[in-house]
C-alpha cells in the first residue's frame, strides 16, 4: 500500500466508526456535565422554550385560532431546536477540535459529522418525551403523516450537515458568524412561530 | 520491501502569515479588495531524503528549524506547498501524548477516546485495556475524572496508551523523555520490544543523549533545509558545532555594538589568570550538558587558585536561547563578600549549585564567569543600572575566569509558567 501522505481518500480508516461513536459519547457526556439537571437539560430546553412562546402567542395576541396550536408548537419547537443546535454546534465543530486536528490525521469530517449526530440523538430523546406525552391525550398518529415526518427528518439531517460543513469552514475566516448565526436562529424562531398562528 | 518505506522529494512548505489579522466581516465589507500585506515563511526549504523500513531516524534542529513541521507533514496533517510526501505503510503520529485527553471524563473513557484518535478499534482496546491500566500504574484511579489526575499520572496514562499502538512507522516527537526515571525505563524497553518487530521511527529530541543511544541515523534540519542526513555521530556534532558557533557569533556582534557605542566595555576581558576551571559538571556529567525541563539541576565547578586571591569576588552563569542569545533568560550568583573565603594560590575549590532549570526544550548558551571586585559596592536596585555600570568599571572590576558552552534542555513543555516554586542553594568546598 502506498500513498500520498495527504490524500485522505486511499488512507484506510477501519476504525472510522469507532472514532465516530467515542467522539459521540464524549460530546453527549460534556454537554451537560457539571449541571445539575444534566442530561434534563436537553428536553428543558424546548420545553421552557415552549412554555415562554405559547404564553406570549396565545395570551397577548388575544388567541390563537388554530387548532391543535400547542401541539404543533411543540413538535416545531423540537424539530427547530435540532436544526439550530445542529447548525451551531457543527459550525463550532473544527474550532473546538483543533488541537487533535493538528496532531492526529484523521477524516476531519468525523468532527462536523458528530456534532450533527449528537443534536440528533437529542431530537430522538424529545421526539420520545413527546410521544410519552401523546399516550395520556390517546392520540393516535397516521401511519403514513409518521412515514412522512421522517422522510422530512432524513432530508432536514443532510440540510444540517452540508451547512455545517460549509460553515464550519467559513468560521476559521469569519469569526462574526459565532454571533451572526445565533441571532439569525432567534430572528426565524420569532418569524416561524409567528407565521404558524395564522 | 525493496523500496522505501519514506520518501519525501523536494518538499517546500510555507505559511502565509498576514501581518494584520483580518478575521472579521467588517474587514471584508469595508474594503474588500484591499491586499493585506503578507509574510511567507518558508518552513521547509527543498528537503528530499528517504528512509528505509527499520530505521530509527533520528530528526535534530534547533525551535522553529522545521522538525514538527515535516513530521506533520509526513502524518498527513498538512498538504505540502509542493514536492511530495510518499509513504508506504501506517503510521501512528506521536506528536503530542494524549492527544484529546479531556479533563471532565474519567480515565477508563479517555483511554477509548484518545485509542479511538490514534486509530485504535474499540475490540482492540477492550482486549489491552487491562494491560493499559498496569502499564500506567493507576488501577484506582480509573473511574476518577483526569483533570483530578496528577501530571505524573495523565502522561503515564498517555504513554501507557501510546504503546499499544500497532503500525508500520511511528513519528515521536520529544514523547519518551517524560515521566520519572523508572517509568521512563520501561516505556523505553516497552518502546524498543515494539520497534524490534521491524518498525520504522523518525525521533525528535533535544535529548542528543538520546538520540546517540537509540538512533541509527540522525537528519538535521537548519532554517528548514536538510544540513546533514547520515550518520549519527557526524550529525550530532555537526550540530553542536553549529549551536556553539551561532552562540558565540551572535555574541560577538551583541558585545561589539555595544562597546562602539560605549567608551569603557561593560566588563574587561580575563585580565589576570588567577583560576584556572578544571571542570563544569552538570548532572555528573562533563560534557554533552543535558538537562529536564522543570527538573532541578546540579551544577558544579571545579576550579584551581593559580595566584592568592586578596580581593572580593563573584562567580554567576547566565543563561540565554541560542536563537536569541542577546536576551539572558535565567542566571544564579554568587558572592564572596568580606572574604569570607581567601583562596590562596594552589588550593582547590568547588562550587555545588543547585538549580532549577526553568526552560521550554531547546538549547541554550550557558556564559560561567568568575569576576572579581576590588571593593564591593552593589548597586540596590537593577532599576539603579547606570549607577551599576559605573560601579562595575570604575572599580576595574575584571574576570578572573569565563568559559561558554551548549546545554540542551529535553523533556516535557513547560506547563506553568509560574514563578520558580524551588530556589538556587550554593555550597563551597575546598579539597
Amino acid at each position: 500500500m502506498s500513498y500520498n501522505a495527504y490524500d485522505m481518500k486511499l488512507r484506510k480508516q477501519k476504525n472510522s466508526i469507532d472514532l465516530l461513536r467515542e467522539l459521540i459519547k464524549t460530546n453527549l457526556k460534556l454537554r451537560y456535565n457539571d449541571s445539575l439537571l444534566g442530561v434534563l437539560w436537553v428536553m428543558m430546553k424546548p420545553l421552557l422554550n415552549f412554555l415562554v412562546l405559547f404564553f406570549v402567542f396565545s395570551a397577548f395576541r388575544g388567541g390563537v385560532d388554530k387548532e391543535n396550536y400547542a401541539a404543533s408548537l411543540l413538535i416545531g419547537l423540537i424539530v427547530y431546536t435540532f436544526i439550530q443546535e445542529g447548525i451551531t454546534f457543527g459550525m463550532n465543530s473544527l474550532l473546538s477540535m483543533q488541537g487533535i486536528i493538528l496532531k492526529v490525521n484523521f477524516p476531519r469530517n468525523l468532527a462536523v459529522l458528530s456534532a450533527v449526530l449528537v443534536s440528533m440523538i437529542n431530537f430522538f430523546i424529545n421526539l420520545f418525551i413527546i410521544l410519552l406525552l401523546t399516550l395520556f391525550v390517546n392520540f393516535v398518529p397516521n401511519p403514513l403523516g409518521v412515514l412522512y415526518f421522517f422522510l422530512i427528518m432524513l432530508v432536514i439531517l443532510v440540510i444540517i450537515y452540508s451547512a455545517s460543513l460549509i460553515l464550519s469552514i467559513l468560521v476559521i475566516r469569519i469569526r462574526d458568524l459565532e454571533n451572526i448565526v445565533p441571532i439569525f436562529f432567534s430572528i426565524t424562531l420569532l418569524g416561524i412561530c409567528n407565521l404558524s398562528t395564522i | 520491501m525493496d523500496k522505501p518505506i519514506i520518501e519525501v522529494k523536494n518538499l517546500d512548505k510555507n505559511f502565509v502569515i498576514p501581518r494584520e489579522k483580518r478575521d472579521t466581516l467588517k474587514s471584508y465589507v469595508i474594503n474588500p479588495f484591499r491586499k493585506i500585506p503578507k509574510e511567507t515563511f518558508r518552513a521547509l526549504n527543498d528537503v528530499s531524503f528517504s528512509i528505509n523500513a527499520g530505521e530509527f531516524v533520528g530528526l535534530i534542529g534547533r525551535n522553529g528549524s522545521g522538525k514538527s513541521t515535516l513530521l506533520q507533514l509526513i502524518a498527513g496533517i498538512y498538504a505540502p506547498t509542493s514536492g511530495s510526501v510518499t509513504v508506504r505503510g501506517s503510521i501512528v503520529p506521536f506528536l503530542q501524548l494524549g492527544v484529546g485527553f479531556n479533563d471532565n471524563l474519567s480515565g477508563r473513557e479517555n483511554v477509548f477516546l484518545n485509542g479511538a484518535i490514534l486509530g485504535m478499534s474499540r475490540k482492540y482496546l477492550e482486549k489491552k485495556y487491562e494491560e493499559i491500566v498496569d502499564f500506567a500504574e493507576i488501577e484506582d484511579f480509573m473511574d476518577l475524572q483526569l483533570k483530578n489526575y496528577s501530571s505524573g499520572m495523565r502522561v503515564r496514562l498517555a504513554l501507557a496508551i501510546a504503546v499499544q499502538a500497532k503500525a508500520d512507522i511511528y513519528l515521536l516527537d520529544e514523547v519518551l523523555s517524560v515521566g520519572d526515571e523508572s517509568f521512563r525505563q520501561k516505556s523505553l524497553k516497552k518502546m524498543q520490544e515494539m520497534l524490534t518487530n521491524g518498525a520504522t521511527v523518525m525521533y525528535v529530541s533535544h535529548g542528543l543523549e538520546s538520540i546517540e543511544q537509540i538512533c541509527s541515523r540522525v537528519i538535521y534540519l537548519e532554517d528548514g533545509k536538510l544540513a546533514y542526513d547520515g550518520n549519527v555521530t557526524e550529525g550530532l556534532s555537526r550540530y553542536r558545532f553549529s549551536l556553539l558557533n551561532k552562540a558565540t557569533s551572535n555574541n560577538e556582534s551583541r558585545f561589539g555594538s555595544e562597546k562602539k557605542s560605549e567608551e569603557k566595555p561593560l566588563m574587561a576581558d580575563v585580565k589576570t589568570e588567577k583560576i584556572e576551571i578544571e571542570s563544569i559538571m552538570i548532572d555528573e556529567r562533563e560534557d554533552g550538558y543535558e538537562v529536564e525541563s522543570n527538573k532541578d539541576f546540579l551544577f558544579k565547578v571545579n576550579v584551581k587558585i593559580l595566584e592568592d586571591i586578596d580581593e572580593d569576588f563573584w562567580l554567576g552563569a547566565m543563561f540565554s536561547s541560542v536563537d536569541i542569545p542577546t536576551s539572558d533568560v535565567y542566571g544564579f550568583r554568587y558572592d564572596n563578600l568580606e572574604k569570607k573565603i581567601q583562596p590562596k594560590a594552589g588550593d582547590r575549590y568547588s562550587f555545588e549549585i543547585k538549580s532549577p532549570f526553568p526552560f521550554n526544550p531547546g538549547s541554550y548558551v550557558c556564559k560561567f564567569k568568575i569576576g572579581s571586585h576590588v571593593q564591593v559596592k552593589r548597586a540596590a536596585h537593577l532599576k539603579d543600572i547606570d549607577y551599576y555600570r559605573k560601579v562595575h568599571t570604575e572599580e576595574q572590576g575584571y574576570l578572573l575566569a569565563k568559559r561558554s558552552f551548549i546545554i540542551n534542555c529535553y523533556g516535557e513543555d513547560r506547563r506553568y509558567y509560574s514563578l520558580i516554586t524551588s530556589k538556587s542553594s550554593i555550597s563551597v568546598d575546598k579539597k
